[in-house]
């Protein structure tokens, strides 16, 4: 059986790779804490290759205005209709700024628009429970970005699945350290992205 | 010389022979009148019977009690080999699969009307039947009233938490399947949906994809499959050796067989898929699907239910990357897969005459008109002309004895003087 390969989007316009330590640390938690067939290294997918086909989960960063190409777009609407997940988090923790607003855009335009997911979803109960909905972060407790602490994230739904997950949280900050470092922590942040790898790989 | 007393006694006693006689013998003619006219009616003693049509069951039926009752029927005509048949498929969705054997092509029609004049080769599967079947082949017509809706139950999905489980588990819950669930993440962490343990009253048949859990629940799905259940081997439990399965499986997998190619595009979905090569077979085990001559899928027969081994791994990839189609591909593959072992109930249906239901007692199947005629009235003959008889022509010497009896009587009552 095929291993779990943890994979990033490389899109056309911004800086797809603002995180570069979120797929290690990821991949260190899912093998930490499951028995998933993980891959020890991450891959790097253009968004409107034919290669993303081979990644039906794949994460989505960036601080920078996202403008997806006429191929980028139906590459990504046809994966969500064949039963990929897209992940997408905001670097910035804003919602005024040039990554949320184009990235809603782009989302609505390829596969529709995000609504807010019940914090009651199964997400949050996959593998570690979260009885309150998406885990704060500190960039959210520290006021940074946009001053708000989000209550929910937003998804596409697609035939009862979710196909785009979309975050405002700023997990790709939250997530960017290395693996190493989750010593100093006392509870593990990356607990709730073992929770999305699960939910993509059992839902 | 007798008296004139005497000659008319004797007279009158001439006369009165002569009255009773006519009057018996007229009676008599009568009856072997009325005999001769009505017998040949209800008596056929030969029929030969030229078919230009397929015979109904009633009009075959008829002849087969008239042969019974000692007559003689033979037939001749043009009726074209034919055998036809209609049974529920063992998936969601109230289909039929309509299978028929003929040398001519056929053409394929349902009493209600939504599924009319079809052409067809061969078999064709379609959820639009409504009443009764008929399969035209030439001149011969053979009818088949599908008898039984199945009734599914749900499946049970074992294995690791990965790509393979998740994507045929979509597949089958867009096929209509009801699935229930325990997915493996880790030491007693798993991923449960549905009540899992299986069981004949709620689970058609069982998926397994993990060494694990065959080795774990092997005697749970021995039990469930000799109980009527279908179990579905695949990944990597297609080559587990467990004990509690080692006499029931129909193949052992001898070598895993890497992908032919990489790429979907230009080649059948299936090559491109790793496959477990299901090399050593048992003679009581049916190769349902190979590739390139290499066994992919085997089925078999263990006491009331049945095993299927599925060799192709990672299947999940014919979704995401395969071309086309794929999505429905790899749905209708898997939904059919489930199905050659999947467990079903049939509920009788009553045939449907003009939309009216018909009485149950009433057989409406003719699924081979010619085997049927040739068993109710043996092979046909040559000859061709058509028989049955009328009824019979009045003999000559029966109206000369009447006109004879009739000459009699008027010439006593003429004697007597009587008017």
């Amino acid at each position: 059986m095929a291993e779990f390969v943890w994979a990033t989007a490389q899109y056309d316009s911004g800086d797809w790779d603002s995180a570069a330590t979120v797929p290690a640390n990821l991949i260190d938690s899912v093998a930490r804490y499951t028995s998933i067939d993980v891959a020890p290294t991450g891959a790097i997918v253009p968004l409107g290759s034919r290669d993303l086909f081979k990644y039906p989960l794949v994460y989505l960063t960036g601080h920078l205005p996202v403008r997806f190409s006429e191929v980028e777009r139906n590459t990504l609407r046809e994966y969500c209709r064949r039963g990929g997940m897209l992940f997408v988090d905001d670097h910035n923790h804003d919602i005024d700024g040039e990554f949320h607003r184009t990235a809603w855009e782009e989302i609505a335009r390829a596969v529709g628009p995000l609504v807010d997911l019940p914090n009651d979803h199964e997400l949050y109960r996959s593998f570690f429970v979260f009885q309150d909905g998406p885990p704060t972060t500190s960039h959210e407790l520290n006021g940074w970005g946009d001053n708000l602490v989000h209550k929910h994230l937003q998804c596409v739904m697609r035939d009862g699945r979710i196909a785009v997950l979309y975050s405002s949280k700023d997990y790709s900050s939250e997530w960017n350290y290395h693996p190493d470092n989750k010593r100093f922590l006392s509870v593990d942040n990356t607990r709730f992205g073992v929770n999305v790898v699960v939910y993509a790989l059992t839902r | 010389m007798r008296s004139p007393a005497e000659r008319l006694a004797q007279r009158e006693s001439v006369e009165r022979i002569l009255r009773t006689g006519a009057g018996l013998a007229l009676v008599a003619a009568l009856a072997i009148v009325f005999w001769e006219a009505t017998r040949g009616e209800s008596a056929v003693e030969r029929a030969q019977w030229s078919v230009e049509a397929t015979p109904t069951p009633a009009v075959r039926d008829s002849l087969a009690a008239l042969q019974r009752a000692g007559r003689e029927v033979t037939w001749s005509g043009d009726v074209a080999p034919l055998m036809a048949m209609a049974e529920p498929v063992r998936e969601p969705g109230d289909r039929w699969r309509i299978a028929a054997i003929s040398a001519a092509p056929l053409l394929v029609r349902d009493s209600l009307g939504p599924l009319d004049s079809l052409d067809a080769v061969g078999a064709l599967t379609t959820d639009a039947v409504r009443g009764a079947v008929r399969v035209v082949a030439g001149t011969t017509e053979a009818r088949v009233a599908p008898a039984d809706s199945v009734t599914l139950g749900r499946v049970a999905v074992y294995g690791r938490a990965g790509w393979e489980p998740r994507f045929v588990i979509a597949a089958l819950e867009e096929a209509g399947w009801e699935v229930d669930a325990r997915l493996t993440l880790g030491r007693d962490r798993d991923v449960l949906q549905g009540e899992i343990v299986p069981r004949r009253a709620r689970h058609s048949a069982v998926i397994v994809f993990d060494t694990a859990s065959l080795a774990r629940e092997g005697a749970l799905f021995a039990r469930f499959v000799r109980e009527g259940g279908g179990l579905v081997l695949a990944g990597d439990a297609t080559a587990a050796d467990v004990p509690a399965l080692r006499g029931l499986v129909g193949a052992q997998v001898t070598k895993l067989e890497p992908p032919e190619t990489r790429s979907f595009e230009g080649h059948e979905p299936t090559h491109a898929l790793p496959l477990h090569v299901l090399g050593t077979r048992r003679a009581d085990a049916v190769l349902v699907e190979s590739r390139e001559g290499l066994p992919a899928i085997v089925a078999r027969r263990v006491g009331a239910g049945r095993i299927v081994q599925m060799g192709y791994d990672d299947t999940w990839r014919w979704r995401m990357e395969g071309e086309g189609r794929a999505v429905e591909e790899h749905r209708t593959f898997w939904s059919r897969t489930v199905g050659l072992a999947a467990a079903a109930s049939s509920l009788p249906r009553r045939a449907v005459i003009d939309g009216v239901p018909a009485p149950r007692d009433i057989a409406l199947d003719d699924p081979a008109p010619r085997a049927a005629l040739i068993h109710a009235l043996g092979p046909p003959t040559t000859d061709a002309t058509v028989a049955p008889r009328g009824p019979k022509e009045l003999p000559r010497w029966l109206g000369f004895i009447i006109l004879s009896l009739l000459l009699a009587e008027w010439a006593s009552r003429r004697g007597r003087g009587a008017a």
